[in-house]
C-alpha cells in the first residue's frame, strides 16, 4: 500500500504534546480533587504504617504489661493499655494490618467474582442472565450483616472465614453494577466496531467493555471497602471475626464495651475505623468526579 | 449498478430464490445480493403497558451491488437504511430474507466462519467520537484488526503496517501513539477509515460516514474515500441522508422510505429525472445555497408515518401528492421504468403530473 | 406545490438592492451588537470564544450566522440571551444594545441579571436545535405555551390557553385545540419544533433567535419548517437571528449573512453577495466545499477542500486566523497584524487585507 492521499498542510502541525491515557487523565484529576487527594493521602499513610508496624509500634501487640492494665494514656503508653495490660497504640498499628488485609482481600475477591458474573450475565443475556440476576436479587434481599452472619454460621468464626463472608456479601452489588454497565456498553459504537472487525466475545469483553466499566467499579469498590471494614469490625465486635489475641479494631471495640470508663480503649480504635472509612469515602468521591469527568467528555 | 429483482413481494415462494436471470448481472460480478430482506423489532407500547407491537424497520428490500460499485442507500429517519447496513454485516440478525456476500449466504455461517468473513467486509461509523475505543492508542485501535485476523508477524510488523495505514488516510505517523481524544473529528474519522481498511476488505459499509463532520472536513473525508476507492477498487454501500453527497460519490442509488425501496436507479439518471413521487419530493426539498435559484418545491404535507403502524398499500401514499385510491390496496411492486431503473409506483405519469 | 416566492415580498422594503432583494437598511435597528467578546474559564485557563463581533438586526430582517463548529455562532446567540453558563462563560467586553418595546435602548451586558427574565421570552425569544430537550416532558404543550403567556402577559389560564391554541394554529399544527393536551413525546420532531416556535412567538417578541432549528429534522420536514419561517417573515415585523451551518437553509431564509470563523466575523453582506460573490477566502472555500445538487461534480476526481483543521480556541494564529489554511496567504502581509473588519461600499464588510487582489481569482 502506498500513500494515495495528499496530506493537508494543517494536518501536520498537530500539537506535539504528551499523550495521556484516559486513566492517566483521571488520576491527574483525582490529585486535583481536594477530598479525593486527602483520602488517598490518609490511606497511603495508613498502609505505610501497617507495613512498617514492627518498626513503628512501641511494643509487641500481644505483650502483656501486668503492672499497667487499664492504664490511661501516659508517656509510657501513649494511648493507654487495655483490660489485660496490652499497649493500645501498638494494637491499633498492628490492627491496621488486619483492616487492610480484610479490605483488600474481600474487595478484590468480590470485584473479580462479581464483575465476572455481571459481565457474563450482561453480555450473554437471555436465560443465563435471568437465572444469575434472580440469585443476585435473592442475596441483595438480606441485610449485609445478616448474610455475613449466615455465611459465618456455616463456615465458623475466624479471620479467613470472615473475609470469605465479606467477599460473598459484596459479590451481588458488583454483579448488578457491572451487568447494568455492560448492557449499555454493549451497544457503544466502538464495541460494535470491534464486533464488525471480527473480534471474539472474550476479546470484546476484556479489551473493549471492561475498561469502560472499570471506572465505575473502582469508584464502587472504594465505597464498598469502607463497608467491608465496618462489616469486619461488626463481626469482630460479635466475636465472630479475628480471634484473640490477634489485634483488630473491631475486636478492640468489643472488649472496650465492658470497660466504659476506660474511654481510651474505645475512642482510639473507634477513631481509627472512622478515619479509614472517611478516607475511603473521600477517595470514592474523588474517583467518581475524576472518572465522571472522563465519561462525560 | 444496483439492480432490483423484478418480482418483489406478494407472489414469492418461501424457498430461497436464486438470482433472477433476467435482471441480475453475471453472478461473478455481484459482490453483494440482498434478497427480500426484512427486520422487525418488538416494541412495547408507551409506558410499558399494552400489547407488544412489531416495528417493521426493513420490509422486503432487495438489491444487488457489483464489485467495485458504490451504492448509495438514502432515506430519511425511519427509512431503515442504517438497519440494512447492520444486516448486511450481520451485526443484526435478519427477520427474513438473505444477504449473499460474494456467493455466500451469511445466514448459513457459524459464529467462527462469520468472524473470519468479517475480514472481507468492514464498516465505517457515523460518529467519529464514539466509534473509537477511548482507552486505546491509535496504533492499538488499528492493530486490533490485524491481531484479530492474525495478519502480520508480531508487534513490530503490525505497528509498521499501522504506519502505512496512517499514511494511506493522510495522517502523520506521529499520531500512532496518540489517544482518540487528542484528535479532531475529521482526524478521528480518518482513523475510522484506516481501521476499516486495515484488513483490506472487499466491501465497506459507510454508515453516514461524513454526516457528523463540518463541511470542510466532510469534503476532505469524501476525497479520502474516493481516492481509496480508485486505488483499491473498493465496493461500498454508502448510507446517507445527504442526497448531494450521494449524488457525488455513488454509482447508483437505492431510495428508501419507511423500510421499503421506493426507487433504484443509476445516479445520474435518478438526479436528472427522478421517477418515484417520493424521490421527486425529496430532491425538491433539499435547500440549495443559491438565493437566486428559482425552483419548484413539492411540499410534502404531514409527517413520516410510524413504522409500527405503516399505511396499507404504498407506504408513501399518505403524503403523496398524486396518490390514487388504488395506492391503498396493494403494495406496489418494483417495476422497470428504464435502463437499469426500478420504481415502486403504479403511476407512470407521476413525475409529469407533479411538476405540471 | 409551491414556487419560491421572492424574498422581496417578505419585507416591507424601504430600500431595494440590485438583486431585487429587500434590504431594510433605512429602518432603525432593533439590536446592535458592538465589539462583543466572550471568554470561557476552562481547565487550561481562559479561552476567548468570540471576539470583535459586531452586527445589527433590523425589524422584519433575518440575519443568518453561518460557520463550522467552534466558530462562535452559538456562543454569540447565548451571549445575547444572557444564557452563558454562569461561572464559566462571560461577556468580557463589548455591548449588546436592544431597542425595548418602550423605545428606549438597553445594554444587555450591563443590565442587572434580575431584569433579564423580563426580556427573555418576551422581547427576545430563542428556539434550539433539539426541541425534545427544550420542552418539559412532564407538562402538556398547551400548558407550556400558556405558561410563557402567563409569565409575561399576566393573562388568566383560560385566556392563556386560548392564546396557545391560536399560536399552534399559526405555526401550522392541525387540530390545535386537541393538541393542547398532548405531551411532547407524543409529537414528532417536526411537530415539536413547531411547538417550540409557537411558544417563542406567543409573546410576540421583537427578536427571535433560532439556533440550528432545522438541523435535527428530516429534509422533507425541514422544508416545512423553512416554509413556516418564510410565512412568519411575510406576516410580522419580527427580526430573526438564524444560526445554521447549512448554506442551503441560509439561502432560503436569510436577508443578510454573517460568516464566522474561529470566533470572529470574517465576512458580512447580503445573502446574494455572500453566496454568489463571496470575497473572503474562507467563505469562498466553505461554499466551494459543499456538495450541491445543482452543481454535481461527478466525473471530477475530488471535492474542493479547505486544507487543514479549524484551530482550537487556545491555538488560533495571532494575525489572520485563517492564514494557515488560506491559498492566498502572503507572509509579511497576512501575518503582520490582525486584519480589521473593513466596510465595503455595498454595505457589507470583510476581514481580509488581500480581498481586492483575490476577488478575481478562481476558487482555491
Amino acid at each position: 500500500m502506498s500513500s494515495v492521499i495528499a496530506r493537508g498542510p494543517g494536518d501536520a502541525d498537530a500539537s506535539p504534546s504528551q499523550s495521556i491515557s484516559v486513566y492517566g487523565q483521571a488520576f491527574r484529576k483525582l490529585l486535583r480533587h481536594k477530598l479525593g487527594r486527602s483520602g488517598l493521602a490518609v490511606l497511603v499513610f495508613m498502609s505505610l504504617v501497617a507495613i512498617a508496624a514492627p518498626l513503628l509500634a512501641p511494643y509487641d501487640p500481644t505483650t502483656v504489661f501486668y503492672e499497667d492494665f487499664l492504664a490511661a494514656p501516659s508517656w509510657r503508653h501513649w494511648l493507654g493499655t487495655d483490660d489485660v495490660g496490652r499497649d493500645v497504640l501498638s494494637r491499633i498499628i498492628y490492627g491496621a494490618q488486619v483492616s487492610f488485609q480484610v479490605i483488600t482481600v474481600s474487595v478484590v475477591g468480590s470485584v473479580i467474582v462479581g464483575s465476572a458474573v455481571g459481565m457474563i450475565s450482561g453480555y450473554v443475556g437471555g436465560r443465563l442472565d435471568h437465572v444469575l440476576m434472580r440469585i443476585v436479587d435473592g442475596m441483595l434481599a438480606f441485610p449485609m450483616l445478616v448474610l455475613a452472619l449466615g455465611v459465618i454460621a456455616i463456615l465458623g468464626p475466624g479471620l479467613t472465614n470472615a473475609m470469605i463472608a465479606i467477599t460473598i456479601v459484596n459479590i451481588p452489588g458488583f454483579a448488578r453494577l457491572v451487568r447494568g454497565q455492560v448492557l449499555s456498553a454493549r451497544n457503544l459504537d466502538f464495541v460494535v466496531a470491534a464486533r464488525a472487525l471480527g473480534a471474539s466475545d472474550v476479546r470484546i469483553m476484556v479489551h473493549h467493555i471492561w475498561p469502560k466499566v472499570a471506572g465505575n467499579v473502582i469508584v464502587y469498590a472504594s465505597l464498598r471497602g469502607s463497608a467491608a471494614l465496618i462489616t469486619e469490625a461488626s463481626l469482630a465486635f460479635l466475636g465472630l471475626g479475628v480471634q484473640p489475641p490477634t489485634p483488630s479494631w473491631g475486636g478492640m471495640l468489643t472488649t472496650s464495651m465492658q470497660y466504659w470508663n476506660a474511654w481510651w480503649m474505645s475512642v482510639f480504635p473507634g477513631a481509627a475505623i472512622c478515619i479509614m472509612v472517611l478516607a475511603l469515602n473521600f477517595l470514592g468521591d474523588g474517583l467518581r468526579d475524576a472518572l465522571d469527568a472522563r465519561l462525560s467528555e | 449498478m444496483a439492480a432490483a429483482y423484478a418480482a418483489s413481494n406478494g407472489v414469492r415462494s418461501k424457498r430461497p430464490r436464486m438470482l433472477d436471470q433476467a435482471t441480475a448481472p453475471a453472478a461473478q460480478d455481484v459482490i453483494l445480493a440482498i434478497e427480500n430482506l426484512r427486520k422487525s423489532f418488538p416494541v412495547t407500547a408507551a409506558g410499558g403497558v399494552g400489547k407488544a407491537a412489531l416495528l417493521k424497520a426493513v420490509e422486503d428490500v432487495s438489491f444487488t451491488m457489483r464489485r467495485g460499485e458504490v451504492v448509495g442507500l438514502v432515506g430519511e429517519s425511519g427509512s431503515g437504511k442504517s438497519t440494512i447496513g447492520k444486516l448486511v454485516l450481520r451485526l443484526l440478525d435478519a427477520s427474513g430474507g438473505r444477504v449473499v456476500f460474494d456467493g455466500v449466504d451469511l445466514n448459513t455461517l457459524s459464529r467462527g466462519e462469520l468472524r473470519r468473513m468479517r475480514r472481507r467486509m468492514q464498516m465505517i461509523f457515523q460518529d467519529p467520537f464514539s466509534s473509537l475505543n477511548p482507552y486505546f492508542r491509535i496504533r492499538d485501535i488499528l492493530a486490533e484488526a490485524l491481531v484479530v485476523h492474525d495478519i502480520g508477524s508480531g508487534r513490530e510488523d503490525r505497528y509498521a503496517r499501522v504506519e502505512r495505514l496512517l499514511e494511506l488516510v493522510g495522517l502523520p505517523v506521529s499520531f500512532a501513539t496518540r489517544y482518540p481524544h487528542e484528535l479532531s473529528g475529521g482526524q478521528r474519522q480518518r482513523v475510522g477509515i484506516a481501521r476499516a481498511l486495515a484488513v483490506e476488505p472487499a466491501l465497506v459499509v459507510a454508515d453516514e460516514a461524513v454526516s457528523a463532520l463540518d463541511v470542510s472536513n466532510q469534503a476532505q473525508i469524501l476525497n479520502v474515500l474516493m481516492d481509496l476507492r480508485a486505488a483499491f477498487g473498493l465496493s461500498m454501500l454508502f448510507i446517507s441522508h445527504n442526497m448531494a453527497v450521494v449524488q457525488n460519490i455513488a454509482d447508483s442509488v437505492v431510495v428508501l422510505y419507511l423500510g421499503r425501496v421506493m426507487e433504484i436507479a443509476p445516479t445520474e439518471a435518478l438526479f436528472a429525472a427522478p421517477h418515484h413521487p417520493y424521490t421527486i419530493a425529496l430532491l425538491s426539498s433539499i435547500p440549495i445555497p443559491d438565493p437566486e435559484l428559482k425552483r419548484r418545491r413539492i411540499a410534502l404535507t404531514g409527517e413520516i408515518p410510524s413504522p409500527i403502524d405503516p399505511p396499507s398499500g404504498c407506504v408513501f401514499r399518505t403524503r403523496c401528492p398524486v396518490a390514487l385510491p388504488a395506492c391503498a390496496e396493494q403494495v406496489p411492486a418494483l417495476r422497470a421504468v428504464g435502463e437499469g431503473r426500478f420504481s415502486a409506483c403504479i403511476r407512470d405519469e407521476a413525475a409529469a403530473s407533479i411538476l405540471a | 406545490m409551491l414556487a419560491y416566492p421572492n424574498n422581496a415580498d417578505a419585507v416591507p422594503a424601504t430600500v431595494t438592492d440590485a438583486e431585487g432583494r429587500a434590504d431594510a437598511a433605512a429602518t432603525p435597528p432593533l439590536l446592535r451588537v458592538q465589539d462583543l467578546r466572550v471568554e470561557f474559564a476552562t481547565d487550561r485557563g481562559r479561552i476567548i470564544a468570540v471576539d470583535d463581533v459586531s452586527f445589527t438586526l433590523r425589524p422584519a430582517q433575518t440575519v443568518g450566522i453561518v460557520g463550522e463548529s467552534g466558530c462562535g455562532k452559538s456562543v454569540t446567540s447565548l451571549a445575547i440571551m444572557g444564557l452563558l453558563a454562569a461561572g464559566t462563560g462571560r461577556v468580557a467586553s463589548g455591548e449588546i444594545m436592544l431597542r425595548r418595546r418602550s423605545g428606549a435602548w438597553s445594554d444587555l451586558v450591563k443590565l442587572p441579571r434580575t431584569q433579564l427574565p423580563d426580556i427573555r421570552g418576551d422581547e427576545i425569544a430563542m428556539i434550539f436545535q433539539e426541541p425534545m430537550t427544550s420542552l418539559n416532558p412532564l407538562h402538556t404543550v398547551g400548558d407550556q405555551i400558556a405558561e410563557a403567556v402567563f409569565l409575561h402577559r399576566g393573562a388568566g389560564r383560560a385566556e392563556a390557553l386560548e392564546r396557545a391554541a391560536e399560536m399552534l394554529a399559526r405555526v401550522g399544527i392541525p387540530q390545535p385545540r386537541q393538541r393542547l393536551g398532548a405531551y411532547p413525546h407524543e409529537l414528532s420532531g417536526g411537530m415539536r419544533q413547531r411547538v417550540m416556535i409557537a411558544m417563542a412567538l406567543s409573546c410576540e417578541p421583537s427578536i427571535l433567535i433560532a439556533d440550528e432549528p432545522t438541523t435535527a429534522l428530516d429534509v422533507t420536514i425541514q422544508a416545512q419548517i423553512i416554509e413556516l419561517f418564510r410565512s412568519l417573515q411575510d406576516s410580522s415585523q419580527m427580526a430573526t437571528l438564524f444560526i445554521t451551518h447549512d448554506l442551503g437553509v441560509i439561502a432560503e431564509v436569510a436577508h443578510r449573512v454573517l460568516v464566522m470563523y474561529a470566533g470572529q466575523v470574517v465576512e458580512e453582506g447580503s445573502v446574494v453577495e455572500i453566496l454568489k460573490r463571496p470575497k473572503h477566502p474562507y467563505t469562498r472555500g466553505l461554499i466551494a466545499s459543499v456538495p450541491r445538487l445543482d452543481r454535481p461534480e461527478r466525473g471530477q476526481a475530488r471535492f474542493f477542500t479547505i486544507p487543514g483543521q479549524i484551530p482550537e480556541p487556545g491555538r488560533r494564529p495571532p494575525a489572520c486566523r485563517f492564514m494557515p489554511r488560506c491559498a492566498h496567504a502572503e507572509v509579511g502581509i497576512c501575518d503582520a497584524a490582525p486584519p480589521p473588519l473593513e466596510a465595503l461600499p455595498d454595505g457589507g464588510s470583510i476581514r481580509c487585507v488581500k480581498w481586492r487582489s483575490i476577488e478575481t481569482a478562481p476558487h482555491a
